[in-house]
């Protein structure tokens, strides 16, 4: 099917994208929920092979200058707000230890996760100032 | 130490592509694909809510066969 289709439409495009994104979904959960994790490997590897491929035929131009300022903006804003949110959480959980024991290992989790994804953050900000700087 | 200097003065930049468009009797969809980038880009610069890079705003001009300076107007509010 997806051999016929050489040429495709925006729209076409993002009715395969969300297509693949239910099955992907639909699969992943299936997978989880009969404890099966290469199944739900397979699959992801199986949806991040097929939107490679169903945006390969568009021939509408999709990505642009502005839309790479979008994302940029976007993904910065997600990472700022959940790693406010997972510090808070975390830090809030580790206090409440005394009086909560049970979710203190979730208060270090949240904790280290915060710490790992600010790392990273601060990591690829260094390489990027690097390279444009 | 890190000095931050805050620029009193606001910069805006004004344009006159909806113009050249329509001289031209291109539609927004068709300047798109010259350009090669998306419709909603050229919207969004007719409207004055986004400044294209550089690059894309020498591509304008020459596709215009103008200075860019006649296209894009920077302004000191």
């Amino acid at each position: 099917m997806l051999s016929e289709m050489t040429i495709m439409e925006k729209k076409t495009y993002q009715t395969f994208r969300m297509l693949i994104g239910a099955f992907v979904g639909a699969l992943v959960a299936a997978a989880v929920i009969m404890g099966n994790l290469l199944l739900a490997i397979v699959t992801l590897l199986l949806g991040v092979l097929l939107s490679y491929f169903v945006k390969k035929n568009v021939y509408e131009i999709m990505e642009d200058e502005r839309t790479s300022l979008i994302a940029n903006k976007a993904s910065r804003m997600a990472i700022l707000s959940f790693l406010a949110i997972i510090t808070v959480l975390g830090i809030g959980l580790l206090t409440l230890k005394n009086n909560f024991p049970e979710f203190m290992q979730a208060g270090y989790t949240l904790s280290y996760s915060a710490c790992l994804l600010l790392l990273f953050y601060m990591g690829f900000y260094a390489y990027y100032d690097k390279k444009h700087g | 130490m890190h000095i931050m200097i805050k620029s009193t003065v606001k910069d805006n930049m004004e344009n006159k592509l909806k113009v050249f468009r329509a001289m031209q009797d291109l539609t927004q969809e068709e300047l798109a694909k010259e350009l090669g980038v998306t419709r909603q880009t050229i919207i969004a610069i007719e409207k004055d809510k986004y400044d294209p890079s550089l690059i894309l705003a020498f591509k304008i001009a020459k596709f215009f066969k103008s200075p860019i300076e006649d296209i894009f107007i920077y302004k000191e509010e």
